[in-house]
């Protein structure tokens, strides 16, 4: 883990400044609808910004700074959800929020379809990447500064004087970065029918074969939102070593008599994100129907013989479709095991393949970054080269990724066989993990003391035993870290991996996402249930290698 | 063996097995059709020659840049040796882009003149319809739009869907309707249909779905998904639109299939498209979920919906309403992609 993004003051004007341009520009390009389009992308970024930042600074706080019981499970319990495919995590929360879903009656139509929808099922995806970001930001405020001004007043003005301004940096940070992802992303703006930019010039490309107009590809906007989040990453890559060792340093605040209302907030926060999608997901995949008869004793029947309906002639210019049956839904628990077994033996390609291409994928992320990252500890412009290369890489939405790998590898010789072969998948995996997992593992290289480093030379007599003795050893824990935690998360990529994916070759992320569009939320519901099943059991390796990280080089 | 050494090995499994094919015969094929519907037909073609085949299967969104258009981005280094499109016009765009190879098919020649085509580039079969699906419990039976025209009414106003007019069989309708109707009765009825805050939805599975769920009342889709929706005990009811013998008829679409010029395995493409075209896969599409419509005379099963034999089919020269994609796309392009806010 060990996302933390520290932002310096003048970067907060540089989004400002960033933002401010981009709608000048864009108002001032003549695109038809570019009022309607950029309304509706602002609106859809700082609704969801506003909304996470709020509960997830929140959440935030009572997870890393408090005394709460059990906060370390809290954590993985709330984080846990980033690995979750948003496509699906949108669609199961329509089936649940919209009509006749399983809360219908509370919600009413609000939820079905426009902006309200689409910022909430945001919001609520994002909480995890706030939570995290936040979180650590808040645990490396420094305790002196908060123990000094504890003297002189109450700790409530304390948390908001000091521990809140000295994150301010994260916060801005969590909501850049939910910011670019909300603009970059078009599967749920699909769903819920709004009409951002992103989505424009997926329309445009892929209805008339061609490049969409200048106006459209947005490119002051994605050149500032790369530079805000390049600027972001520098701040964070130059970071003092010190800064970060304050993580396992920090001062907790005391909840006192409101330490189990925070629990029971906590419980229900938990319930309301992870227990409602675990609820509809038991439900749909214990659903099945069951075909029963009904009696028409007035139509007259033409087709009757062959088919479930029948062809009326109440006005017989026009004939009508009747059902002459009817299915009733039920629900079982057999029918549940059966789809979850089913899911599992017939499946197991796609998930060997996922796995598979998640690992390698990672792997070769892990191994190209380690070795620049170790080098960036002594070369200060190795940081800021890797600030520019994740933050490009952060800024461009994953379908655009995907069609210039198409592009360039769509040739003859050894280019043409890496196309055509899950190469091409591993390559757009391993670009799209390559910022997370850069901060997995720059954040934890930079928390080890160069005492230790320095004390490790004298043991040794070359390069090839240094890297041996020592480099090795100390990347062990966060390279497995980051090995697993790109693993989870390129299973559950799509954007990039719905293009790249070669002919043969099904990933489960494009299954899943193909089932929810057919409707076959059965299967949607088995695939997920495994997923999660899956994704849990890394997140016990993680958490349980986190445990071992908990206090590696304490003196 | 310590934990480096299982990496190592895992590393060398994901590049090489994976990767890495058999001596066995392969053809490669995009298909539009939805998995659950082609996987089994795909399956069988295996079963019976021992060619297998490598599927890539369109995702009925619009996120995806869809087969057609990433065949024509690979036309220079083609890997797809079959496409088999679930409609007519793109198959039609690619022809006339040159990049469909003849291909003689004898089982193709038993189909009908007008759904295969002159040149032989392309073959038609296993047709679906246009339909209007009814959730009955909110529409009384009385009020049912019987013409495509009905919902322009202002009684269905915001309670109307439709897929992105931009994809599939959506945009196949809008160009079918412009070239039957002309430009400018096609124009009033599409920007009526928007003034009548239609919703636009994803794919025709959500319109069906949206209908079954009570979320709509009434939306424009294709037979197999009405079909599908139904099964599943929604209380809906199927509409064919203008199907009288006085009126321009619903409108049937083929699914068709082709062969890509230069394509690597053009010999197993060739065998896979005899076998696509044969009665056995009309016979097993009809007798399916999606109930798809034998276009081959010599078919001869019951499908489980109606045919242009029981109701009056909409007469299309597809060939020339498929020159008509650009102009149509354009103008539901602007009146579609990013509706006007109420």
């Amino acid at each position: 883990m060990g996302i933390y993004v520290s932002l310096k003051k003048q970067s907060f004007w540089v989004t400002i400044v960033g933002i401010s341009l981009l709608v000048i520009t864009v108002l001032n390009l003549s695109y038809p609808r570019a009022t309607t389009l950029l309304g509706n992308t602002l609106l859809l970024a700082f609704g969801t910004a506003a909304g996470s930042l709020l509960l997830g600074s929140f959440l935030a706080f009572l997870l890393f700074r408090t005394d709460l019981p059990g906060s370390y499970a809290w954590i993985l319990l709330l984080i846990f959800p980033i690995f979750i495919p948003l496509p699906i995590f949108a669609g199961l929360w329509k089936s649940t929020l919209g009509v006749q879903g399983l809360l219908a009656n509370f919600t009413g139509t609000v939820f079905s379809v426009g902006m309200i929808p689409a910022v909430a099922t945001h919001t609520i995806a994002s909480l995890p990447w706030v939570i995290l970001i936040v979180g650590l930001g808040f645990r490396t405020v420094e305790a002196e500064l908060e123990e000094t001004a504890l003297l002189e007043t109450s700790p409530l003005h304390v948390i908001w004087i000091v521990t809140v301004r000295r994150t301010w940096g994260s916060i801005i940070s969590a909501g850049l970065l939910v910011a670019t992802l909300t603009t970059t992303e078009i599967s749920l703006t699909d769903l819920f029918q709004v009409r951002t930019y992103a989505e424009e010039v997926y329309t445009f490309y892929a209805s008339q074969g061609a490049l969409p107009p200048l106006p459209l590809w947005n490119i002051p906007g994605h050149l500032l939102l790369a530079l805000a989040m390049i600027s972001v990453l520098t701040g964070t890559f130059n970071m003092p070593p010190d800064r970060w060792t304050r993580m396992w340093r920090c001062r907790l605040f005391s909840l006192h008599r409101w330490k189990w209302p925070a629990v029971v907030f906590l419980t229900l926060t938990a319930l309301g994100i992870l227990g409602t999608l675990l609820c509809i997901l038991i439900f749909r995949v214990g659903l099945s129907s069951e075909r029963k008869p009904i009696s028409t004793p007035t139509v007259t029947s033409t087709l009757q013989s062959s088919t479930d309906e029948i062809s009326e002639s109440s006005n017989s210019k026009f004939p009508q479709r009747l059902s002459t049956v009817q299915y009733i839904r039920k629900w079982s628990i057999h029918t549940a095991a059966g789809s979850i077994w089913r899911c599992f033996v017939s499946r197991q390609d796609t998930w060997w393949l996922s796995l598979a291409c998640g690992f390698a994928a990672s792997l070769l992320t892990v191994g190209l970054l380690l070795p620049i990252i170790w080098f960036g500890r002594y070369q200060k412009w190795v940081s800021v080269i890797l600030s520019i290369l994740m933050g490009g890489l952060l800024a461009i939405p994953g379908p655009m990724m995907a069609l210039a790998l198409i592009h360039f590898f769509n040739q003859g010789g050894v280019l043409g066989y890496i196309y055509n072969s899950t190469g091409i998948l591993i390559l757009g995996l391993a670009f799209r993990i390559a910022p997370v997992i850069c901060l997995c593992l720059w954040i934890p290289l930079q928390m080890i003391p160069t005492n230790i480093i320095e004390a490790g030379k004298t043991d040794v007599t070359n390069r090839l035993q240094m890297i041996r003795y020592i480099y090795l050893p100390l990347s062990l824990i966060p390279a497995s870290i980051a090995l697993l935690g790109g693993t989870a998360l390129s299973m559950g990529e799509l954007s990039v991996t719905v293009l790249l994916h070669p002919p043969g070759l099904t990933p489960l992320s494009v299954d899943i996402f193909s089932a929810l569009h057919s409707g076959l939320y059965n299967q949607v519901a088995a695939t997920t249930l495994l997923m999660i099943g899956f994704l849990f059991c890394i997140g016990l390796l993680l958490a349980i290698r986190m445990r071992t990280l908990k206090q590696p080089f304490s003196t | 063996m310590n934990a480096q050494h299982l990496s190592h090995l895992f590393f060398l499994f994901s590049f090489t097995v994976i990767g890495c094919g058999n001596n066995q015969p392969v053809v490669v094929v995009y298909t539009a059709l939805d998995r659950e519907f082609s996987q089994p037909i795909l399956e069988r073609f295996t079963q019976k020659t021992g060619i297998q085949v490598l599927a890539k299967y369109d995702v009925e969104s619009t996120k995806t840049v869809g087969l057609a258009r990433q065949i024509l981005v690979e036309r220079n280094h083609p890997r797809c040796d079959v496409f088999w499109n679930n409609e007519i016009i793109h198959t039609l765009r690619l022809q006339q882009e040159g990049v469909l190879s003849p291909c003689f098919s004898k089982s193709g020649m038993s189909y009908p003149e007008s759904f295969r085509s002159k040149d032989s580039t392309w073959y038609g079969f296993a047709a679906r319809a246009r339909v209007l699906l009814v959730n009955h419990d909110r529409v009384a039976r009385k009020e049912w739009p019987r013409h495509l025209g009905d919902l322009t009414d202002k009684k269905w106003k915001g309670q109307i869907g439709i897929a992105k007019p931009l994809f599939g069989t959506t945009a196949t309708q809008a160009v079918c309707l412009f070239a039957q109707l002309g430009e400018q009765e096609a124009k009033r009825f599409y920007l009526e249909l928007r003034n009548n805050q239609v919703q636009i939805l994803s794919g025709n599975k959500q319109v069906a779905q949206s209908v079954g769920t009570g979320e709509l009342s009434l939306g424009l889709t294709d037979t197999d998904d009405a079909l599908v929706t139904l099964r599943e005990g929604y209380p809906v009811t199927i509409i064919y639109p203008d199907s009288s013998p006085t009126q321009p008829g619903t409108l049937f679409i083929p699914n068709t299939v082709a062969r890509i010029r230069s394509c690597p395995h053009p010999k197993s493409a060739q065998q896979l498209i005899d076998y696509l075209l044969s009665p056995e896969v009309e016979t097993a599409l009809a007798q399916g979920a999606s109930g798809q419509i034998p276009l081959n005379p010599s078919v001869n099963v019951s499908p489980s919906v109606e045919t242009p034999s029981n109701i009056a089919a909409m007469t299309v020269d597809f060939e020339q309403a498929a020159l008509l994609w650009n102009p149509v796309q354009t103008f539901l392009k602007q009146e579609f992609t990013a509706p006007i806010p109420d």
